[in-house]
């Protein structure tokens, strides 16, 4: 644990049942995929992940002997990506999790990463699930190229 | 106190995310709901086309040549044809069986155009090589006219991969390959769960569109213990 202030904590995983809600789910055998559209939410547990549009991508089934089904290889979020987990807040554009790197990337114009009053503002956040590291990246561009924003207040010292 | 401060973090700034050692199980956990799109793109549109065969199977009594089709036994009733236990068996372009029986099937004498009534539909109908599925609806009408077929009272389909889809209601357009409710659905396989208000098989069951409150649950442990049985490790 490096000595950061205001270690943020996303815990994502556990045994807890996941649900997903939307308006619509449309799955297309031909572009092998499944999309959900809409008000589409995410909970497991304390986390939670709001998006307008979901698309789940699976690898070409191999028609193997048993019914094995399609691998999944990638969720796509767009439309605004919202995702929560005991206190950290997380917003973008657009977010993916690719299931063999188990990498999750949030981009947009503004990724903002939230905790308590502690707000960090970057580019593109990127979380490898399997040790649990992020990185916000700055934005190339913006009034403040090259560098994350990042504001600390008293009380979040903890 | 240290005030407020904007502290410039240099661009690799990192910060510990902790997750416990199950951390990318959360995401893995809908692998098993994509079983789904290989049922629904078989069986349901399958299940209609077979019971569609059963109706013509009936209507076509003379064409020989139609799988084994036993009528049961017939009779007439206050005018109307009575089947009892009509049945059809026959195979699927891959060379597979499929078998579909009914407790009754009517129709209204001398009206051959006019639509089937059936009661206490059952059907077995390949997946593929290993699985297969069992259709029942307690009852339906066969309309040859519109080349529909409603299905009611209550479609339940099992698969002997452990898939159960329940459906209040169905309607076939067999002419457009299109089969769809506008009742609530429920789809279980193993640890997942969907459900919707409203669904769209078309296109051959190529496109299968769950609309109106869509709720997908799905189970941590249960995929997981499945995962390991069934792959060993084909990740």
């Amino acid at each position: 644990q490096e000595g950061q202030a205001g270690a943020t904590r996303l815990n994502l995983s556990s045994d807890e049942p996941i649900q997903i809600e939307s308006d619509r789910f449309e799955v297309d055998e031909s572009k092998n995929i499944g999309v959900f559209i809409g008000n589409v939410s995410v909970v497991q547990g304390a986390t939670l992940l709001k998006t307008a549009r979901m698309t789940v991508h699976y690898a070409k089934s191999n028609g193997s002997a048993t019914t094995g089904s399609a691998q999944i290889e990638r969720l796509e979020a767009e439309g605004g990506v919202y995702l929560k987990s005991e206190g950290q807040v997380a917003t973008g554009d657009r977010g993916t999790f690719d299931m063999k790197t188990e990498v999750l990337v949030l981009t947009g114009d503004e990724v903002v990463l939230t905790e308590g009053k502690n707000v960090i503002v970057g580019c593109a956040l990127t979380v490898q699930m399997k040790t649990g590291h992020a990185t916000l990246e700055s934005c190339k561009s913006g009034e403040s190229p090259g560098r994350v924003r990042m504001l600390l207040t008293p009380e979040s010292q903890n | 106190m240290t005030s407020a401060v904007m502290a410039e973090v240099d661009e690799s700034g990192a910060h510990a995310i902790k997750r416990s050692e199950r951390g990318a199980e959360a995401f893995a956990r809908a692998r098993r709901h994509s079983r789904l799109v290989r049922v629904l793109k078989f069986v349901l549109p399958g299940a209609a086309i077979v019971i569609t065969a059963l109706f013509l199977g009936y209507s076509l009594l003379s064409s020989a040549g139609w799988g084994g089709v036993d009528l049961g036994l017939t009779s007439i009733e206050n005018g109307e044809l009575v089947m009892r236990n009509p049945s059809l068996d026959g195979y699927t372009r891959e060379n597979l069986p499929y078998s579909m029986t009914a407790e009754r099937a009517r129709q209204a004498v001398g009206d051959e155009n006019g639509a089937i009534r059936l009661e206490g539909i059952q059907a077995s109908l390949p997946l593929d090589e290993t699985d297969r599925a069992t259709l029942t609806a307690r009852s339906g009408v066969f309309d040859r006219q519109k080349d529909r077929l409603t299905l009611s009272e209550g479609i339940t389909m099992t698969t002997t991969s452990g898939i159960v889809a329940r459906l209040q209601s169905a309607e076939v357009d067999i002419g457009a390959n299109v089969l769809s409710s506008d009742e609530p659905v429920q789809i279980e396989m193993e640890g997942m769960r969907l459900r919707a208000d409203t669904f769209r098989a078309s296109d051959g069951g190529n496109k299968l569109i769950f609309e109106n409150r869509v709720r997908m649950e799905l189970d941590p442990a249960t995929i997981r213990q499945n995962r390991e049985e069934e792959s060993g490790n084909d990740e």
